[in-house]
């Protein structure tokens, strides 16, 4: 209890003196760690050989089977984040980020007792239900603070931790690699012993993020700071509560902001090594294709601070303007790189590499246009229902790449031309995004609470920087 | 005196983050060299691919 005791709010708060620099690689030990769900595929293969170990015999289990861990996955995390938000808020980042690690590895260790008793429906519990809820609350729990601590630059803030997310899965797509390889013999595909390995480094990782994390005093701001000097029309100087702000057009324009920057990008990720490899046949090899995914990691991850960290100085708005607009034009110009017009490889991975950062930049900036349109107090309950958008695009998404592509291909389209149409579509749903990001500004008066304003005089100790 | 302290005290600070970032940048820069080792695949096999002197139907 004595532990439950150092969780509470009151307990994280930070004494004077305390360097806000300590809270990123909080926020990130977090992100780092729950990224590693994008590398759950690295056990796709493993897990249909649990039975056969060296192949797949009858009653292993099946690809699209073991997928569906993934999508469970991924819809708790979207759906704990809107649930669990409001609950953040008022219980504070330490406790949120113990309960993410619990669920997050108690998801391991439940999908490892699965793997070993090979009962299918301990992994969608586990890894994808438990894990799930451990993903939403971690992505969303280290938010509001780093707003809180860096209003001078929300955006970079925002972008340090969300950019961990894009990491994750460099460390745990290798790392369980290295453990599969290690633990493998004869009798075994190696699957329990690495889970029960990932989720034990995992808990360990994000106590550092629980143990480091502090929040700062109300309406502490950083020496020598006025938020005056960057005085926009579209940052309120007020705090909106969660439920006033989900009845705003505001919110749900920023909804369909992000769905579909999300849908249009998860359309090129998860197309991304066969595209290269059909648009290019007999110049893309899978090795190439390979390195293709390993340089959209990067980009995704890079995207996210750069992008964000830029909104700081041009504006929320201007920025998603750039993703959309410039998203429409690369991905029209990605039609053309193709063996009928340029034929290069080079303008195709280019123009992918770009859509990609802006991608990752959408995810990452949207936590700074929240703060700038509701204010900091509510910033993470308000991010964790936009976050409903993610699930949405993470079925639509897809769902629109292949169903597209393959009816080209059944209408006769040559397997090289099929993915224009796609493309076209994705360059549509950018431009869905552009009006729904033109129609958003400033909240109206009649939204805003006045009892919760954050323009009170600042009283609490100024810390270091 | 005082200012002894607080020298002493600045510089605890910065090495406490300078192992809070180490934490979590060593790992992450680990997972980079990982990814980029795999990404140098896309320039040896396109630059060792034969040009096609024909375009692919």
């Amino acid at each position: 209890m004595a532990v439950l005791f150092f969780l509470d709010k009151n307990h994280s708060l930070a004494k004077p003196g305390f360097n806000r620099w300590l809270v990123p690689p909080a926020a990130l030990s977090i992100h780092l760690a729950i990224g590693q769900v994008y590398a759950l595929s690295v056990f796709k293969v493993p897990l249909t050989r649990v039975i056969g170990i060296d192949q797949s015999v009858a009653g292993d289990w099946t690809q699209i089977e073991i997928a569906r861990i993934f999508s469970i996955a991924i819809v708790l995390l979207g759906l704990s984040a809107a649930v669990f938000g409001r609950w953040l808020e008022n219980a504070g980042p330490r406790k949120a980020m113990f309960a993410s690690a619990i669920c997050f590895a108690s998801g391991f260790f439940i999908s490892a007792i699965g793997v070993h008793l090979h009962q299918l429906w301990l992994l969608y519990i586990g890894y994808g239900f438990i894990g799930g809820i451990g993903l939403g609350l971690g992505y969303i729990s280290p938010v509001s603070t780093l707003i809180k601590w860096f209003p001078d630059r929300p955006g970079m803030a925002t972008g340090l931790a969300i950019m961990g997310f894009g990491g994750g899965a460099m460390i745990g797509g290798p790392l369980a690699q290295i453990l599969m390889t290690h633990f493998h013999s004869a009798h075994s595909v190696g699957i329990v012993e690495a889970f029960v390995v990932m989720g034990t480094i995992y808990f360990c990782f994000m106590m550092f993020g629980v143990f480091t994390v502090r929040i700062p005093e109300p309406n502490w701001k950083p020496v020598g700071w006025e938020p005056s000097a960057r005085k926009s029309a579209m940052i309120t100087s007020h705090n909106v509560d969660v439920e006033t702000a989900f009845r705003t057009p505001q919110f749900w324009m920023l909804w369909v902001v992000l769905c579909m920057n999300v849908t249009a990008g998860i359309g090129i990720i998860e197309q991304a090594s066969p595209m290269i490899q059909e648009m290019f046949k007999g110049r893309a090899t899978p090795a190439a294709a390979a390195g293709f995914v390993g340089l959209i990691s990067l980009f995704n991850m890079a995207g996210r601070f750069f992008w964000s960290s830029t909104s700081d100085y041009i504006g929320r708005k201007p920025t998603y303007m750039i993703f959309f607009l410039l998203g429409t034009a690369l991905y029209i110009g990605v039609t053309f790189t193709g063996h009928q017009h340029l034929n290069s490889v080079a303008l195709f991975v280019l123009c992918c590499l770009i859509i990609i950062s802006m991608y990752g930049g959408g995810f990452a900036t949207i936590p700074a246009y929240i703060r700038d349109l509701f204010g900091g107090s509510q910033v993470s309950a308000i991010h964790g229902r936009i976050l409903t958008a993610w699930s949405v695009a993470g079925i639509l998404g897809p769902m629109l790449v292949n169903h597209i592509r393959q009816y080209e291909i059944n209408r006769g389209v040559p397997l090289t031309d099929a993915y224009s149409t796609v493309l076209y579509t994705m360059a549509g749903l950018l431009l869905i995004g552009f009006v729904a990001n033109t129609l958003i500004h400033p909240l109206n008066a009649k939204y805003i609470h006045e009892e919760q304003s954050g323009t009170e005089p600042v009283t609490g100790r100024p810390a270091h920087q | 005196m005082v200012s002894t302290e607080s020298q002493k005290s600045s510089h605890s600070a910065k090495s406490l983050i300078l192992v809070a970032w180490l934490f979590v940048g060593v790992p992450l820069a680990w997972g980079i060299y990982q990814t980029g080792h795999q990404s140098m695949g896309l320039f040896r096999a396109t630059s060792s691919a034969v040009t096609p002197t024909t375009m692919p139907h």
